[in-house]
């Protein structure tokens, strides 16, 4: 995630002042077809504060994720 | 300005060398030492390259104790040499560029010449080599800024300088560690096409409380205003198996070293300087096996595996 600020001045940008990297995953398993399930393994950052950096690199993409699983329907 | 002459016994005509230099004020904006031998070259002509601010006005020789400007704030400079032509013009800034250890971008857009948006963000490349160059500062920093031309044969330089300030703060975040990745029930997993399934969540009943927090607290310097957000892109990938034994995967985006945006731009505040995120994804009937990963913005933090 990354917090980004923008001067209230004419023709002004967002740009960004400071970031926090994280990820998660998970395993997740079903012995009876899918009807129930439980995980098994997962990742995650540690429990408790993750500390930020400053940053001057701006996030970018090319495709909204949300749209891009959507091609994957499993 | 100080105005050296030279006489030389052996020149004819009674030429003498002239040279001058200024004096408290940076580039080079005016003539070199001129060699007898081409007693026309300039005819001694002054080339006073001037660089102006939009909304200032002229800056030339200014330097970063003389202007303060803002990260994100435009910065459009024009170099002007009125009644003669330049050639080659040229602007460097230093520190360089962000995200090479430098503090300036070209823009920040969705490509298209408006704003990032739901389906694409990018930095703008910064062009150098024109009279005119828009810019905008992303760290608290001095900086120097140079243009230089070629004049009738003669390279040419001049600079100016900024003091640039930005809000100084902190930004927390909180995760529930990997205690808060749990199967959740369809009455949580609201799908956008209505369906209901169980589904894989970070930061499920009971607690209900969201897998990660995010906050900030920041300050404006004086006589400045603005506005926050939240931003976050990354990569996503998921794989299955299904009953028969046919596993199936995805990546987003499927160009390497790409990433996406979750969901929406900005990324939807919780409150005021607050935000919250609880990632699910589905388990279907069907399947025997499901896998997800989602890797945030940079994302090189240690992870509390299983």
């Amino acid at each position: 995630m990354v917090v980004m600020f923008q001067p209230t001045l004419p023709n002004a940008i967002f740009v960004p002042l400071a970031s926090v990297n994280w990820s998660r995953g998970f395993q997740a398993n079903s012995t009876d077809g899918g009807k129930t399930w439980g995980v098994t393994a997962a990742t995650a950052p540690p429990a408790g504060a993750l500390s930020s950096q400053p940053t001057a690199i701006f996030p970018t993409w090319i495709v909204n994720l949300y749209d891009c699983l959507l091609q994957y329907p499993f | 300005m100080n105005v050296l002459l030279t006489p030389n016994g052996t020149a004819n005509g009674g030429v003498c060398n002239v040279q001058v230099t200024s004096v408290g004020e940076s580039g080079t904006g005016f003539v070199a030492l001129q060699d007898k031998s081409k007693p026309q070259s300039n005819a001694g002509q002054v080339v006073d390259i001037r660089i102006s601010l939009a909304g200032k006005g002229d800056v030339t020789g200014k330097t970063a104790n003389d202007q303060t400007v803002i990260v994100g704030q435009q910065i459009a400079l024009t170099a002007s040499l009125p009644g003669a032509s330049m050639s080659n013009p040229a602007w460097t800034i230093t520190p360089g560029p962000a995200g090479q250890g430098g503090m300036y971008v070209g823009g920040y857009s969705n490509g298209k010449g408006g704003p990032p948006d739901d389906n694409y963000g990018q930095v703008d490349p910064l062009v150098t080599n024109q009279p005119s160059m828009t810019y905008y500062y992303t760290a608290a920093n001095t900086s120097t800024v140079t243009f230089s031309a070629t004049v009738n044969g003669t390279n040419y330089s001049r600079t100016t300088g900024f003091n640039v300030v930005a809000p100084t703060g902190t930004f927390t975040a909180v995760s529930l560690g990997k205690g808060g990745i749990a199967v959740a029930p369809p009455s949580q997993c609201p799908q956008a096409d209505g369906s209901s399934y169980q589904c894989v969540e970070f930061g499920p009943a009971p607690s209900r409380q969201p897998g990660m927090n995010f906050g900030y607290s920041y300050t404006i310097p004086r006589a400045y205003a603005g506005s926050f957000q939240f931003v976050q892109a990354g990569t996503s990938s998921v794989g299955a198996t299904d009953v028969s034994g046919k596993a199936m995967s995805g990546t987003c985006p499927s160009q390497a070293l790409q990433m996406g945006l979750d969901t929406a731009y900005p990324y939807p505040s919780a409150g005021p300087g607050n935000t919250n995120h609880s990632p699910s994804a589905p388990l279907l009937v069907g399947y025997s096996a499901k896998q997800r990963s989602d890797v945030c913005y940079g994302c090189d933090v240690p992870t509390d595996s299983a």
